[in-house]
């Protein structure tokens, strides 16, 4: 059984894949989509409620609920992309190399791992916003801080995996360069674990900017952000308590639908590979 | 394990549901409780009256001044009475004979004379208040009368020294060595209030001063309930937790709660006659900022109607000038600059910063890029400085807005790291002269941001000749010559005037506001039940 049909097999994957590609498509057509502009302030208009003009009401400063929460989208989503795809990159390769060269590059990376491993995420990630100041970029510098030692780990542990397989050593015999084999042996072997991971951590950056945000020290105002929005919403708790729902909503959906989609997957890959794919992950 | 996830979702919301049921009616509520719970963000920490790391509500509870200020003028408070020599150098207090410190110690001119001693041994902390300087000696004359010689006469002699800090009487058996500057031993003051207890970012109590000469307060006792979070001052509020919510600006209560809490019509919501200015500086010595005609264009394109109306719900009011025409002194015909982005964009033009083709105006190359911050804590600045970004965008100018903590915000205002940055006048009884004495201190921001205009020198040196000056008519034909200026400079972009806000429980009466925004009149409420 594939990796595809296993994950076809599952409605609600299919759903939170459904749900996730339809989240991407509106944000990438926010102007076009959007009735307002997300920035445009009309006081006179402010908490405004649902209504056929403004379809989640209006903010504290009267904005476009509706248009604001695509807009945000644009930026949560990017980021949380943005940011694995770098984290990726990052935990990859060395991880990969470290594995097979093996010897000293192996101990050194593996306790580096160990060092950054050792501070909650958390704590790593407001330190490092602490210190480098506000932003969305910082916080993905942030982010990726904190976030490359387990790929790096992991990747390092699967490559010692196949490192020693018949084919690799075959390979080696046959004179091919590390290259070929990173590229012909090793990397397609990790790819579905990769995807796993990649899943469930494009949910927890989404929450990690989120937190930052809502905190002020993510995405600087007025630019949307969810977290951001849930943040301005927080403040006007009383006056309007609905204003909370939409970022909130959406903050949990998209969230629940990564993770639900990356344990899928999970259980997909390890029908496939049996106990080997399990040992990685637990 | 679908149903599970379905089961314990319905759970869920059916738990919330029955939270929401809850109701309101609690403790705090009974007809006439024994304590009055004030919730305040921050801690009351060192009181140390001489000093200004405390709170200031709560410094004036328990410390008193010789003469304090009233919107009738000055009255007599720890002094009977005063006489000013001719030439304003001499001034004689008269002090009360029946008042004692709170330890027992009795008040009289060695007191005051110690008090005064520890004071201007900090000369320097205090040099924001000019009376400080023109102090030259002091002495007791007999038990009960003490006199102060002033270098030269000095208008608001009489109050500064009513101002809450620092000039404020704590018992001579709390001085170190005689001073204050390192530390007090203890609290005893001549105020209505005792600080009984205090457990540090928690609460502090306060109960009635058995010593108190006055008209003791009925109420025995105050409860000052730290809580840094705005929301949940707000639900503790709602909930019956605490008595009273009191304070200016977004500091205690955020607008939305306000308006929120007096729609509800649960508890009783006041606002205090228009207090003090909330203006924006604009920065004379940064790029953009520093071209005059480019600071009178921005006061064309702020829409403060709609900020006062649209964000603080009229409870604030436009302001054209930099001082309301209310305060002493400041009634002075100015041209006023009301919301006109057209002209705006023509003084623009005017001053060689033509719009390009995105819309942002350039000069020389060089863009209209500009930096607003504003105090991180503070939600209302966010939300003014989110609309006025808006606003400047309408005639092309791009202005970035950052929040900051509070102590990063103050460094910048002494760094003068800024283009726009938030001014506030301090209120009554220190606008103007406190006021304007301050825009000649570098570590203030009024000062960094009027350093670049040519009149800088000007402006000081007139500033220090008004507070020296003996004759009424001739000191305002200064004031109104400085504020003239002022406004012809553009330095400062009025917003409007800010009012204290108070939020307390029906059954609390006697809640009113002090001449200064930062004292809350405790001893003058009390618990009644029925209207």
């Amino acid at each position: 059984m594939t990796l595809r049909q296993a994950l076809l097999r599952d409605r609600l994957a299919v759903c939170s894949l459904l749900f996730l590609l339809l989240v991407l498509l509106a944000a990438l057509l926010a102007p076009w989509l959007a009735p307002h502009d997300p920035l445009a302030p009309d006081v006179q208009n402010k908490f405004a409620a649902w209504s056929a003009d403004h379809w989640l009401g209006t903010d504290h400063l009267g904005r476009d609920v509706f248009s604001r929460l695509l807009y945000g989208a644009r930026r949560t989503l990017g980021f949380a992309l943005l940011t694995t795809a770098l984290t990726l990159l990052a935990g990859i390769l060395p991880g990969l190399l470290a594995g097979v060269l093996r010897g000293r590059t192996e101990a050194l990376l593996l306790r580096l791992c160990d060092i950054l491993l050792s501070f909650p995420a958390e704590v790593l990630i407001l330190a490092v916003t602490g210190m480098l100041g506000a932003g969305p970029e910082k916080a993905a510098l942030a982010c990726l801080i904190a976030k490359w030692p387990w790929y790096a780990r992991m990747m390092c542990g699967i490559a010692r995996q196949y490192a020693d397989t018949n084919a690799v050593r075959f390979a080696r015999v046959m004179g091919h360069g590390l290259p070929h084999i990173l590229r012909r042996h090793i990397l397609p072997q990790v790819a579905g674990e990769t995807l796993v991971l990649a899943t469930l951590h494009t949910g927890s950056f989404i929450l990690t900017l989120s937190a930052l945000s809502f905190l002020g020290l993510g995405v600087q105002p007025p630019a949307p952000e969810w977290g951001a929005m849930l943040g301005e919403a927080k403040n006007a708790l009383l006056r309007d308590p609905w204003l909370m729902l939409p970022p909130g909503a959406a903050i949990l959906l998209v969230v629940a639908a990564c993770n639900y989609l990356g344990d899928c997957l999970h259980d997909a890959l390890e029908g496939r590979c049996g106990d080997e794919g399990k040992a990685v992950f637990s | 394990m679908t149903r599970h996830v379905f089961a314990t979702l319905t759970l869920f919301f059916t738990l919330i549901a029955l939270a929401a049921c809850r109701n309101d009616a609690t403790s705090a509520d009974a007809a006439s409780p024994q304590e009055l719970r004030y919730a305040a963000t921050k801690d009351i920490r060192d009181i140390n009256p001489h000093l200004y790391t405390g709170e200031m509500a709560a410094q004036a509870m328990l410390f008193e001044p010789l003469v304090s200020n009233t919107p009738e003028g000055i009255r007599p408070c720890l002094a009977e009475s005063w006489d000013i020599s001719d030439d304003g150098r001499i001034y004689t207090f008269h002090l009360r004979r029946d008042v004692r410190f709170s330890d027992g110690e009795a008040f009289n001119a060695a007191a005051v004379k110690q008090n005064m001693d520890a004071i201007l041994a900090n000369r320097q902390r205090h040099a924001w208040m000019d009376l400080i300087r023109k102090i030259e000696r002091d002495e007791i004359v007999d038990e009960f009368t003490y006199r102060l010689y002033l270098r030269t006469p000095y208008y608001p002699t009489l109050i500064e020294l009513g101002a809450l800090r620092p000039f404020r009487f704590i018992s001579p058996r709390c001085l170190v060595n005689g001073q204050s500057k390192d530390g007090v031993r203890g609290y005893a003051g001549t105020g209505p209030w005792l600080l009984t207890e205090h457990k540090e970012r928690q609460y502090a109590l306060f109960t009635v001063n058995p010593l108190y000469r006055g008209e003791k307060p009925r109420i025995p006792a105050v409860r000052w309930i730290v809580m840094p979070d705005h929301q949940s001052i707000a639900l503790a509020l709602q909930k019956g937790d605490i008595h009273l919510v009191f304070g200016s600006d977004g500091d205690m209560l955020q607008q939305e709660t306000f308006e929120a809490l007096r729609r509800a019509g649960k508890h009783i919501t006041l606002l205090s006659p228009p207090i003090a200015s909330r203006a924006l500086l604009l920065n004379s010595r940064q790029p953009f900022t520093k071209e005059r005609g480019v600071r009178q264009a921005l006061q064309y394109a702020v829409n403060r109607r709609a900020i006062v109306e649209g964000i603080l719900d009229a409870t604030e009011s436009p302001a054209l000038t930099l001082m309301a025409s209310t305060v002493p002194y400041c009634n002075v015909p100015l041209e006023t600059r009301d919301y006109d982005p057209a002209r705006a964009a023509a003084l623009l033009d005017a001053a060689g910063w033509p719009a390009g083709p995105d819309g942002l105006r350039r000069k020389d190359g060089r863009a209209a890029r500009i930096r607003l911050y504003y105090n991180a804590d503070n939600a209302q600045e966010r939300s003014i400085s989110e609309y006025i970004q808006a606003d400047f965008k309408k005639i092309g100018v791009d202005l970035r807005i950052i929040g900051e903590e509070t102590q990063a915000f103050r460094d910048r205002q002494r760094s003068g790291d800024f283009e726009v940055q938030y001014a506030r006048s301090w209120g009554a009884p220190y606008d103007p002269q406190s006021y304007l004495s301050s825009w000649r201190i570098p570590a203030h921001g009024d000062y960094q941001a009027q350093a670049g205009l040519d009149c800088k020198p000007w402006l000081d040196q007139t500033v220090t000749a008004i507070m020296a000056e003996t004759d009424e008519a001739r000191r305002r034909a200064m004031y109104a010559e400085v504020l003239s200026r002022m406004h012809e400079e553009a330095v400062y972009l009025p917003l409007s005037y800010s009012r204290t806000r108070a939020v307390h429980v029906k059954h609390l009466h006697g809640v009113s506001f002090d001449m200064s925004q930062y004292v809350i009149p405790f001893e003058k409420m009390f618990f009644a039940t029925g209207d």
